[in-house]
Formats: C-alpha cells, structure tokens, sequence
C-alpha cells in the first residue's frame, strides 16, 4: 500500500495556482526527496500534507485513509504526521528532553529511556536531554527536531529543507545522520529541498516539481541519466545540448555519431549529454572531434571547460583536475556512454 | 477555529465602536435644528479657541523639547547620558491629574491656560521624545558621514538628513500630545481651564443638558478622531516597526565643549518641574497632613486602604480583561494577517481617540437601556477600561506574538495537540512575559484612570483617583496627597516597566 | 514550576474576572436600603449609620451632584435602585415629584416641620436649610465696599474679583430664584455679568477654598462652607468672613435639603422609616450639635450650630419653593450663556 496518495491535488495562493493537479505516489517505506525550485510550491505541498492548510481541489490519503478530499479536511493533530520544519524551530522554552516528549502522551513525557534511545536514534548523546536547545549546534538542534517528529511513531515523516541553514561540513554529517535515524525507524519520509546534489544523493526517489505538479518521479539515477523532457535534464544537473539527426538508435550530431539511450523515430531531435561524458583526448583518437577552448573554470578536483567546436557549436566539458587545458588551446574531444534523444 | 477566533478577536473592537457609534448616534439623532442650535454658539466657539490653542502650544514646546532632548541624549558626549535617557521619559509616571493638583496647590496663579500649557507639555514630552530617540538610534551614521564628505556642514546635515528621517517619528508624536490634550480631563478641571472634556462634565452634573453634552462630546469626539487618522497617516506601519531592529553603529557623539551646561538645563529642567516638582509638593502636603485642611470626608488610614485596594483590584481585574480581549485579536493580526484582521485592528485603535468621559457617558447611557444587569455595576466600569485600554493591550500583545515563531505552532499540532493545548503548552509560554508586561501596562493604567472611575464606579467604590480628585477639587490638598502619593508609586513603577523594555529593545 | 505559576495565573485571572458580577448579584440578594444621597458625604454616614444601629436596617449610599443623581433617577425611571432620595436643595425633587416618581411621605413625619419647607404635594419632607452668602477675603476687599446685592456683583467693577461655581447645585436655585423674582431678561443679564467677571469653579467647596487663601477677593457660597472650613482650620487660621447682602435680597436665598421616598421603591415602610429619621428630635439635634453639618434643623425647638448666624434673623427673599422652580430653566439659561 501508498504511504502517501495524492491525487489532482490544486491549491491557490493568492489567486495563483500553485499546485495544479498534482499527483504523487510514494510507497511504504521510501525516502523521497521533493526537488523543485524556490516558489515551485515544495513548502505549500508539505503543508497541505500536514494538514496546515486546506487544499482547493484533490485527495490526499495516508496509508489508504483519505485525510484530505472533497468536503473533508482532517486537521493537523489528527494526521498523526511527523515535521520536522525549516531550522528544527525547537521549543525554546523546553529542555531538549521536552522537545523531545513533546509529543508524546502525558504519561511518556517522563520516560527517560524512551527520550534517550530517541535521541541515540538520530545519533546523539542521551546525556543531551537536560539541555537547553539554545546549547546546541544547529545540526544537532536538526537532529533533536527529527527526534521529537519520530517520538510518536508516526507512519510518514515530512522534513521541509532540512539542512539547508546548515553549512557545508555540518551538512554532510547531519544528512547521513538523519538518513540514518529515518531507515532505523523505518518511517516513510518525504523531504523538500532546492538541492538537487542532496536530493539525488539522499533520496530512494526524487520527484520533480514544476508548475505545480510532478514534472517527473523516479530514482536518482534515472533521473539523472534519463530526465524526462530537455528541462528537466537542465534542472538535475547540467546538460550539453546539441541539434542532431537520428537514424536507426544512433545520431549525427556536432559530436560525431553518438549511441542513443533508447530508440526514438528516425529525424531531428535535440541530443543531451553530461558533461562528464565528454573527454579530451589524443588527436590520433578514432572519431576525436576538434575544437578551441574558449574558457577554463578550474575547480581544483575537476575543471569546466569550455570548447567551440570546428562547426560554431559550444560544448562544455568536464576534465579531471591533472588534464586541464588552457583557455585557447586545440583540443580533441570524444564522448563516452550514450546520449538521451528529444525531440527538438 | 478561524471563525471562532475572528468572532473573539472582534469583541474587543466591538465594544470600542459601541460607544463611540452610540455618542455619533445621539448628536445626529437630535436633528438639525437642534444641533445647530447647539453647535454654533459661543461656548463652542470659546472652547474650540481654548482646546486648539493649548493644543498647538503643547505640541509645539513637546516638538521642540523633545526633539532637543533626544538629539542631545543620542548624539552628544553629555555627561551622565544613560540616565538622561531615562530620566527624560520619567516625567510620564505622573499622571497629568496628580501632576495638576501639584501645581494648582503650589500657587492659584498656575490656574487657567499657564498651568494646563505647563502639565500638558511637561508630562506628554517624553511621547515626542521617545518615538524620536529610538529613531535617531535607528539612523545609519554612515548616511550623515557620506553628506559630510559631500561637504555639508553640520547644521545643514540635520537640516537635510537627520531631521526628514526623523519627521515621521517628531509628528507622529506630536500628534499623540495632541490626542492626549483633547482626552485630558482631570489636569484641567483642577487647573480650572475649560476645555470639551470639563465642558461636558459640568453639562453632565447639572444633569438637564444631555442633548447639550452629546453635542459636544460629538465635536470632542470628530477632533480626536481628526488628530488619530492623522497619526495613522504619518506613522504608518512604523509604528509597529519599532522594537528589535538590532544594533547599529552608534555615531561620534559630537562634544558639547561650552554647550554642555545649557545642554543639561534643556534636560534638567523638564525633569525637574515634571517629576520632582510634583514629588516634591506630595511629600510637602504629606508633612502637612495632621493638620488637614478641608476634606470632604474625614481622612483615615482605613480610607486609603479602601483607595488603594479598590485601585488594585480594578486594576488586576481591568488588566485581565484587557489583556483576554486583546489576544484573540493580537493573535489574528499577529497570524493571518490580512484585510479582516487590519480592520478589526484599526477598529480596536479608535479607542486612542475616544476621550474617557464620552466612552464613560455612552456606556452608561447604552447600559441603563439594552442592558441594567450591568449598570451601575463594576463590570461596566470593567468594560470601560477594557474600551479604554484595548489599543496599549492589543500592540503589546501582538508583539509578544510574533516573537514566538509561527513554526512552532505548526510543529506542535503536526504532533497531534489541538489548538487549546497549543495555545497551552507552547504559545502561552513563549508569549507570557511580553503578555504580562503588556497586563502590567494596562494594570497600571487602569488603576491611575481618573475620568470613566469618576462617572462609573458602583456604589460606594473609591480609588486613588477619584480620592485625590475630590480632595483637590475642594482645595483640599494636604489631605489628597496620600492618595497621590500611592498612586504616583503605581505609576513609576509603569514608567520603569516601560523604560526597561525601551531599553532592552534599543540595545 | 513554571507550568505550576501559569495555571495560578489563568485561576487568579478567572476568580478576578468572576468577582465583580458575583459581588453585584450577592449585593442584591442582600437588598439594603439603597440611599441616593446629594448631600454631603460626612453627614450622610453619620445619618445612616445611626439609622442603621436604631433599627438594624443596612444602608447603601450612591453619592453624586444633586442634578446629576436627581437625572440618574429620572433617567432609571421604574427601575431604579434607589429607595431614598436625600438631597441638598429642593429643585430636583420638585423635578421628580413633577414625573410622578416620588411617594407621598407619611403625614406625621411631615407633621414634624413647618409646612412650608416640604412640598405642598406633600410628596417631599424638609429637613435641613442652609443659607446663601457672600465670602470675602478682608486682605483683597474692605467690607464697607462689598455690595448691597447679589445682582451688583455683575457690574464691571467687580471683574476677576468674585468666584462663583455656577454648576454647583446650591447655585443653581439662586438663578432659578433670580429669574422668579426678577425675570428671565435679568437673570440672563445678570448670568452674562458674572461670565465675565467671575473665577469659575467646580463647588463651593472650591470657591470658599480660594477666597480663603487670597486667591479671589469675594464668592458666592452657602454659609455651610465658610463654617465647616472655619471648624476644620480654626478662627486663627481663616481669613475669610462672611457677608450678607440687604435685607430680602435674592442673594440671601434660603436652600431646603430635603428627603423623599421614590414610587418605585421596594421596600417603602423601611424608606418611610428613613425619613421620619431624619427630622427626629434626636437626629436634628445630633446634626445640629456636630461639627460636620452646618445647616438649620427644620424640626422646630432645635438650636442651630452656633457658628450660623440665628435662623430668625436671616431675612430671605419673598419666593416660595415653587417659585423657585425645578433647575431646567437655570440649567437652561447657564447654557444660553455658554457657562455649560
């Protein structure tokens, strides 16, 4: 069964059409990233989930129960919905141990077993619990805000940009704790983000949103080697696009001919290729394209590079950090691994 | 929830257009010939003259002393300036009343327009001074160094930069004297000057004269009402813009060198004849006690513990309401924000513009027809503060609101508590020291309230207020300090509160 | 502990906000009798609690300016707390006994006063008088050169040299009288005269206060407050004197201080009760031998406080209480003046 249903979900703010028929699956157990950009409605679906806002149109159903529905609008403390907000925004008049409880019956507000094996869940010291959430880290104050949402054993848990007011060292470990905390706890987890690194790297699933609906639901990988449309492919990551000419699985193209990931009709299309794809090579390399590198972004690990090819088509190229070319130099290119076909 | 919450956040701003639509109603309900038979006659011509010329002149001095006085506190090197910045709020502990009887007992010459210009300015100064201070604070330096390099001298920077930032903050405070001398009522019945508010009261204990007094309250009303739409139009939104802004480099203070003795008479003076001088009389006239001059009832220890604890309780049992009214409300304004919640807000600030007297006449005069159970009852008079006292209520508590994150209401009810137990375990916890300032605001107010006490308090209940009213007004002074004395205790204690959370927003 | 300190806030908030209307309704589930007094607040308790200890009948008193509880009564109409009206000066009760709001009182209680100083109606009892005076302040004025009569006090000469509360009720009979016996024009004239030339204060109170310290030279007063002023300060203290005008001159008006029961009282035997309290031998004397009532007793036989001058040598204008009327026509002309 779904964890989480939703169905030609439509929700207006101010006038305008935020989420606009929005469907969205998400099976027991996952955790799934929701991707989209700043004001692509990430937020106001988590909060129509919650059941802090009502929705205009649609069903929402948790675990089969419609919560949310035509003349139904089951309110928040009655979703049994674990949130984690923006920031952890702990109590700051409880201790972390109150946090903690907070939700808890009034009988389990005092069990300090149960708080410490929560907090050890997401990976901190039991000793924590007489703290101040003032005292902590803000990783820490995330990982307590995970603690208290996973406290009352709800069945789905909703974090909104999680550690997105973490900096870059904090993230990293936060992330994997929390990722962690949710699988041993084996909630349905669903989390908003603009970071499509921490989505794709995090998330058993990431679903797209754009223009209030999911633009596309797979897995990171998927999504990565096979977007659904060209700006989808732009969104997740970045992409080289080139006009080309498809014949019979393959493609003519500045590039050269490249494979194509799955068939398309014969005619023009519009190829896509990762960056990371495209290779300088040796001139003596079979099928080595030429061109001039117009410019370097040097990155240390790895380089972008920029190169005009002999046709007047730009590409970007992304080299190890040990093969760098300069900004003028002749190189070759070549490309490796298949090429995702549009249609133009 | 909403629908409940917007019916509970609308019973305060009720109960401030009931009164106010009710005095509206009862001047227009009296036709046309009867109004101007009413209106345009000497009297209100008279008292126009007398009302608009003390206004002018008490917003002026306020202006100029206010303004000087904070510009000296903010941005000289005078000596002593935290406590100057203290001190020149202080002389609003006394309320304009108490301050009247001191200066009508010091000498008969303080009666009539001198003595009222005196009162009015000395005690609402610090309502210009505050407001322009924290403005000055708020100022960037930066933008009065870059006119400096631009080659202004420093008189034509404040003329250019400081003084057009300031103008909102310097008007919107004179206008608040302004409503505070229309409102005035007991300051001028002792100092025996004749403005609307004392012209409406004699109307009203001569008894026959209500079509006479609606009018004038009527005419008092449409001034107040004036002067508050104009505050609105010239503060704005700022007006709620003012506390947290965070620090900011604070400019060089500019060194007084041979100005620095003129400086500290500008400061030292209103203090000294707004809060000292006032002092300094109740604790003459307290020395002078046992021999105690004409009283209209015999003075007792047993008399002024009746004062004080009817003060007290009104005073609790006033905050209370207040505050219970003004939360709902705050709550809405402070959480869904929007065209319901601004209106019912707006409405709930009328109230600065209704003058006690004329809240206290309409309420008793609505209560002895739709509703006797109250009249004449303390639950009227409740009501009355409540009217009275909504708008101090409603910003404070809308500012202890917002300082407590919405995300944590979210978060509480995401854990299964309804709205009661959020409110409960979460928004009352967070929000309860600003509300109970925000209650020992109005506690304090309500218990110094001289005007709605006088016309409404039931049977047998005296206050402080209405003690040292009828004691002065008979002349009696020796035997009204005691009374002043407790309640100038009450009011300090006010000004302290006021002070520190002044402060504690500056730093 | 914290959680502990909210709860007994919410409580303490509740019972407070509880209070006031439970301590209505258990105050009227007590029903005393309830006094609406214009007189004076020191005389008043002295009455009522000798009544009470005399017949063990609790009292509540509402005090107020005559005319503001006189209109209170008229305005409650049926439904008026009050039981008992007592009063300064008779206007407001002709006023209420013109609406058919009072009570005949009983005809022995009206048997102990001269006839004259109730209402004809007999629907209200006179208790105590009190006479209209000139103050004066002997530093600022000589006597020789003080008026013959009230009305000359409007003349230029005495401008800023005279106090006058024209909203005091005790003046509000001197107009009603002027315009009795002089007529309306007069009395506007005489109104307009003293707008210009008179200090204006609240009561009597006031103005006897401010002449006595130099404030004003003369006031117009009841001798009531010279006298309670010259108790409270002794003769060493006050500097003030007393001047009366010539003989029959409105300015020496005789004010009744009268009582009566309201038609919509409850508890009429108590009320009737009450008054006949009033003008008994034993409280007219205790009212005349205080020194905090400064008024002739009614009842006949009982010597007035020696600081008032005789009752039989005061030579009052010829105008009756009807005459003098009911306060809305001097109301009426202090408004036309612009004094109100």
């Amino acid at each position: 069964m779904s964890a989480l249903r939703i169905e030609g979900l439509r929700k207006l703010l101010g006038g305008r059409a935020v989420l606009d028929g929005l469907a969205l699956d998400v099976p027991e157990g996952a955790l799934v990233a929701i991707l989209g950009a700043s004001g692509s409605g990430k937020t106001t679906l988590l909060r129509l989930v919650c059941g802090f806002e009502e929705a205009d149109a649609g069903t929402i159903a948790l675990a089969g129960r419609v919560v949310s529905g035509p003349g139904l609008h089951v309110p928040a403390p009655a979703r049994g919905v674990g949130y984690v907000p923006q920031e952890g925004a702990l109590f700051p008049h409880l201790s972390v141990a109150g946090n903690v409880a907070f939700g808890l019956p009034r009988a389990g507000r005092r069990d300090v077993l149960r708080i410490g094996r929560l907090l050890e869940l997401v990976g901190l010291p039991a000793g924590f619990a007489a703290r101040s959430p003032q005292a902590l880290s803000g990783g820490e104050q995330q990982r307590v805000a995970l603690a208290r949402a996973l406290a009352p054993q709800p069945r789905l848990v909703l974090l909104d940009e999680p550690f997105s007011a973490l900096d870059a060292g904090l993230r990293a470990e936060t992330r994997e704790a929390v990722a962690a905390a949710l699988r041993e706890a084996g909630a349905t987890a669903l989390f908003v983000t603009h970071d499509q690194a921490e989505a794709l790297s995090l998330g058993d699933a990431v679903a797209v949103l754009r223009d209030g609906r999911v633009a596309q639901m797979a897995d990171p990988v998927t999504l990565y080697r096979r977007p659904a449309d060209a700006a989808l492919a732009r969104f997740v990551g970045e992409a080289v696009m080139l006009p080309g000419m498809a014949t019979a699985g393959q493609a003519v193209c500045a590039l050269g001919l490249l494979a194509l990931a799955e068939g398309v009709p014969d005619g023009n299309v519009t190829l896509m290729l990762r960056p990371e794809q495209i290779r300088l090579v040796a001139e003596t390399e079979a099928d080595a394209v030429s061109g001039r590198v117009r410019s370097v972004v040097f990155h240390g690990h790895d380089a972008r590079v920029d190169v005009v090819l002999a046709g007047g088509a730009e590409v970007a190229a992304l080299v190890p950090g040990h093969a760098c070319p300069a900004a003028g130099d002749a190189v070759w290119l070549a490309v490796r691994g298949p090429a995702v076909a549009y249609a133009p | 929830m909403p629908v409940a919450l917007v019916l509970a956040a609308a019973i305060g701003p009720v109960l401030v257009l009931l009164p106010i639509l009710a005095t509206l109603a009862s001047a227009l309900g009296a036709g046309w010939g009867a109004a101007r038979a009413l209106l345009f006659r000497p009297l209100v011509a008279q008292l126009l003259g007398n009302t608009l010329t003390l206004m002018l002149a008490a917003m002026l001095a306020a202006g100029v002393l206010g303004l000087a006085s904070a510009w000296l506190v903010e941005r000289t090197a005078l000596p002593g300036r935290r406590a100057w910045a203290v001190l020149a709020a202080a002389p609003l502990a006394v309320p304009p009343f108490v301050a009247g009887y001191a200066w009508v007992s010091i000498a008969p010459v303080f009666e009539g327009f001198l003595g009222a210009w005196l009162v009015v300015t000395l005690t609402y100064t610090p309502l210009v001074y505050l407001p322009v201070a924290a403005a000055l604070r708020g100022l960037d330096p930066a933008l009065e160094e870059t006119a400096m390099a631009l080659g202004l001298g420093r008189w034509r920077v404040f003329l250019r930069v400081v003084l057009p930032q300031l103008r909102p903050a310097l008007l919107g405070g004179m206008l608040l004297v302004a409503l505070d001398v229309l409102v005035e009522f007991g300051a001028f019945a002792l100092l025996r000057f004749r403005t609307f508010t004392t012209t409406i009261y004699a109307a009203y204990r001569t008894g026959f004269n209500a079509d006479a007094a609606a009018m004038l309250a009527f005419v008092l009303l449409l001034l107040c009402l004036l002067c508050l739409v104009a505050e609105f139009a010239v503060r704005g939104r700022a007006r709620y813009a003012r506390v947290g802004k965070g620090t900011r480099r604070r400019a060089r203070p500019l060194a007084l060198g041979r100005w620095t003795l003129p400086a500290l008479m500008v400061l030292a003076l209103p203090v000294a004849a707004g809060l000292l001088l006032p002092l300094a009389t109740i604790a003459y006239w307290m020395t002078r006690h046992a021999a105690a001059a004409s009283s209209p009832a015999a003075a007792s220890w047993g008399r002024l513990l009746a004062a004080t604890w009817s003060s007290l309780w009104l005073g609790a049992t006033g905050a209370t309401l207040t505050v219970l009214l003004a939360l709902p409300l705050g709550y809405l304004v402070a959480r869904r924000p929007g065209r319901l919640a601004t209106l019912l807000e707006r409405a709930a600030f009328l109230a600065m513009g209704a003058p006690g007297i004329v809240v206290a006449l309409a309420l008793s005069g609505l209560a002895v027809r739709h509703a006797r159970g109250l009249y004449q009852s303390a639950g009227l008079l409740l009501v009355a503060y409540a009217v009275l006292f909504l708008p101090l209520a409603v910003v404070s508590a809308r500012a202890a609101l917002e300082q407590a994150q919405k995300a944590l209401e979210d978060v509480a009810r995401a854990l299964g508590q309804g709205w009661l137990a959020t409110a409960w375990r979460v928004v009352l916890p967070l929000a309860g020291p600003g509300l109970g300032a925000a209650a020992a605001l109005v506690f304090v107010s309500v218990s110094t309230e001289l005007t709605a006490t006088l016309l409404l308090a039931p049977i047998g209940t005296r206050t402080l207020a209405t003690e040292v009213w009828a004691n002065t007004a008979s002349l009696a002074f020796a035997a009204a300090a005691p009374y002043a004395a407790v309640m100038t205790l009450f009011s300090l204690i006010s000004t302290w509160l006021l002070a520190r959370r002044f402060a504690a927003a500056a730093v | 502990m914290f959680r502990l300190s909210r709860r007994a806030v919410l409580l303490g908030g509740g019972v407070l906000l509880a209070a006031p209307f439970v301590a209505s309704r258990a105050a009227q589930a007590g029903t005393p009798l309830v006094l609406y007094a214009a007189q004076h607040e020191q005389v008043v308790d002295m009455i009522t609690r000798a009544f009470t200890k005399s017949t063990g009948i609790a009292v509540r008193t509402r005090f107020g300016e005559a005319p503001e509880i006189a209109n209170q009564i008229a305005t409650e109409g049926r439904h008026s707390p009050a039981d008992v009206y007592f009063t300064e000066n008779s206007p407001e009760l002709l006023l209420l006994d013109e609406r058919h709001m009072l009570a005949p009182v009983e005809k022995s209680t009206l048997a102990q006063v001269p006839a004259r100083w109730s209402a004809p109606s007999g629907n209200w009892l006179g208790v105590l008088a009190r006479d209209s005076v000139l103050a004066y302040n002997p530093r600022l004025v000589t006597a020789d050169a003080l008026p013959a009569s009230l009305l000359d006090l409007a003349a230029p000469a005495w401008k800023g040299r005279v106090a006058f509360a024209p909203t005091d009720a005790d003046t509000l009979p001197v107009i009603g009288a002027i315009a009795a016996l002089k007529g309306r024009a007069a009395a506007l004239a005489w109104l307009r005269g003293m707008k210009a030339n008179a200090k204006i204060y609240d009561d009597d109170e006031g103005v006897i206060a401010a002449v006595d310290r130099g404030a004003v030279a003369t006031g117009i007063v009841n001798s009531y407050y010279w006298c309670r002023l010259r108790t409270e300060q002794g003769a060493a203290k006050t500097a003030s004197r007393l001047h009366r005008f010539s003989p029959d001159d409105v300015g020496n008006l005789i004010n009744v201080s009268g009582a009566a029961v309201l038609a919509s009282s409850r508890r009429q035997a108590e009320a009737q009760r009450f008054l006949a309290f009033l003008v008994s031998a034993p409280m007219q004397m205790a009212l005349a031998q205080s020194d905090i009532d400064f008024e002739y007793p009614l009842r006949p036989g009982i010597a007035a406080n020696p600081l008032l001058a005789p009752f039989a040598s005061l030579r009052p204008p010829p105008v009756t209480i009807a005459g003098i009327g009911d306060d809305r026509l001097a109301a009426r002309l202090l408004q036309d003046v612009g004094l109100v």
